[in-house]
């Protein structure tokens, strides 16, 4: 299908984008291209208004790279799932983010999409709010008239990923004697969004849990902390019980209702969760 | 002018900054190896290589690949020799009707350019973004190992 007709603009610099941003109207930023031509598609195909420019990040290089310098892990917002996958820094310093990235859609989108479309698309199912959150990342944009704004990633997605500027990077700081497991749910075997997913992270010291942080996404809001399952799982011994333990006081409710299916492989989940963090420990 | 490197040869075209890849290679230069089925993602029939790696022509701004490296189907064989791969895609019975095959083939070419000894797993791992509609994936698996075995001389 022909798209309704836009000016393209490709600029070399983040800050020629923000300025391109600031003074173009009715315009939109495109990075790997996955979700944006898709719905500029569909707004065509429903009669609807499409933008009248776009702004491809495309040929700026800059926000292709990832790197680690004196323990802090950058990631830039044009990194495709591809480039984090194939990432020697991350196999080193934060394999975490590599297992999340080899989950995403199929292998042709995961060559396009970027970490940076997968925050800011605003689609609440995207895989790398959870682990973001857990690895307490900052984002780091650019605003219209150029200055830097660092948000982090929790505060980001509470405000229901909304933002006017333009995403330039991602940094945390390299993760040390810590844990993480990150599990998902698809609908189906095949490539498929996940209706529910988890980020754990914790350390173990002393037969209890330490540094603890639940990162959730339900699918039908973006990721955030769950401070109640975060402090059950503090008081818990890391012992093999750990896992059932967990549940014995648990109300999932606020996830799913009860009885609906969704509850009982939310808190098998979260037990499996709990489970391989206390094997990795060991 | 915007210069598109397609299968080792330099096209200037007029664009103007909105057609899809997929459109150009079909509707301005003819290429129609490259498939039109979902248009939206979800079949791999458009699939073509960029630097190597497949991506969907469909989702992708002639634009913004201009510079890089664009391989075709039509691209990959020597004159009048097939390719590898598409000889073994026959040999296998791997094309039915023949339509998700061109995709298919440059996922394969991919795959094997990284990785010349895929395990079974690691086929239908980076198979995952194809669908072919008469269902004869396990004769496109036989083709893989098949090509990939030609491709190391076994």
């Amino acid at each position: 299908m022909l798209l309704n007709p836009f000016t393209y603009h490709a600029p070399s610099s983040v800050k020629q984008a923000a300025k391109l941003y600031a003074t173009l109207a009715d315009v939109k930023i495109l990075a790997g291209g996955t979700i944006v031509l898709n719905t500029l598609k569909k707004l065509k195909q429903n009669g609807a208004k499409t933008p009248e420019n776009i702004i491809s990040l495309k040929k700026i290089k800059a926000l292709q790279t990832i790197c680690t310098q004196k323990s802090i892990i950058t990631i830039g917002s044009m990194a495709t799932c591809r480039d984090i996958i194939h990432s020697k820094e991350l196999k080193k310093d934060c394999p975490l983010l590599i297992a999340v990235a080899q989950n995403i859609a199929t292998t042709q989108i995961r060559n396009m999409a970027t970490i940076g479309g997968n925050i800011t698309g605003r689609f609440t199912w995207t895989e790398f709010q959870t682990p973001l959150v857990a690895l307490d990342a900052k984002l780091h944009f650019v605003t219209k008239t150029g200055k830097e704004k660092i948000i982090n990633a929790e505060s980001f997605f509470k405000q229901n990923a909304k933002t006017s500027d333009i995403l330039e990077k991602i940094t945390f700081k390299a993760p040390q004697d810590v844990c993480f497991v990150y599990k998902r749910i698809p609908k189906r075997a095949e490539p498929d969004i996940p209706i529910f997913s988890i980020c754990l992270r914790a350390s173990v010291k002393k037969g209890t849990f330490q540094n603890v942080c639940v990162a959730i996404n339900n699918a039908k809001s973006f990721a955030r902390k769950d401070t109640k399952i975060e402090k059950t799982i503090a008081k818990l011994k890391t012992n093999d019980k750990a896992g059932t333990n967990l549940l014995k006081t648990l109300d999932l409710s606020r996830y799913a209702k009860d009885g609906d299916y969704k509850q009982a492989v939310i808190s098998s989940t979260l037990k499996n969760t709990l489970n391989e963090l206390i094997a990795q420990t060991k | 002018m915007t210069k598109l490197k397609i299968n080792n040869r330099i096209y200037d075209l007029a664009l103007k900054g909105h057609e899809t890849l997929l459109e150009v290679l079909r509707d301005i230069l003819g290429l129609t190896g490259t498939k039109t089925a979902c248009d939206e993602a979800e079949c791999g029939a458009c699939t073509v290589l960029i630097n190597g790696k497949a991506i969907l022509s469909c989702i992708t701004l002639a634009m913004d690949v201009e510079n890089d490296d664009i391989t075709t189907i039509e691209g990959i064989s020597s004159g009048d020799d097939l390719h590898p791969i598409q000889q073994a895609f026959l040999d296998k019975g791997a094309v039915q009707c023949g339509f998700c095959a061109p995709g298919f083939i440059l996922s394969t070419k991919a795959l094997l350019d990284e990785n010349p000894r895929p395990d079974l797993d690691e086929i239908k791992k980076s198979l995952d973004g194809h669908l072919c509609r008469c269902g004869g994936y396990l004769k496109i698996f036989d083709a893989i190992e098949d090509a990939a075995k030609k491709l190391r001389n076994e």
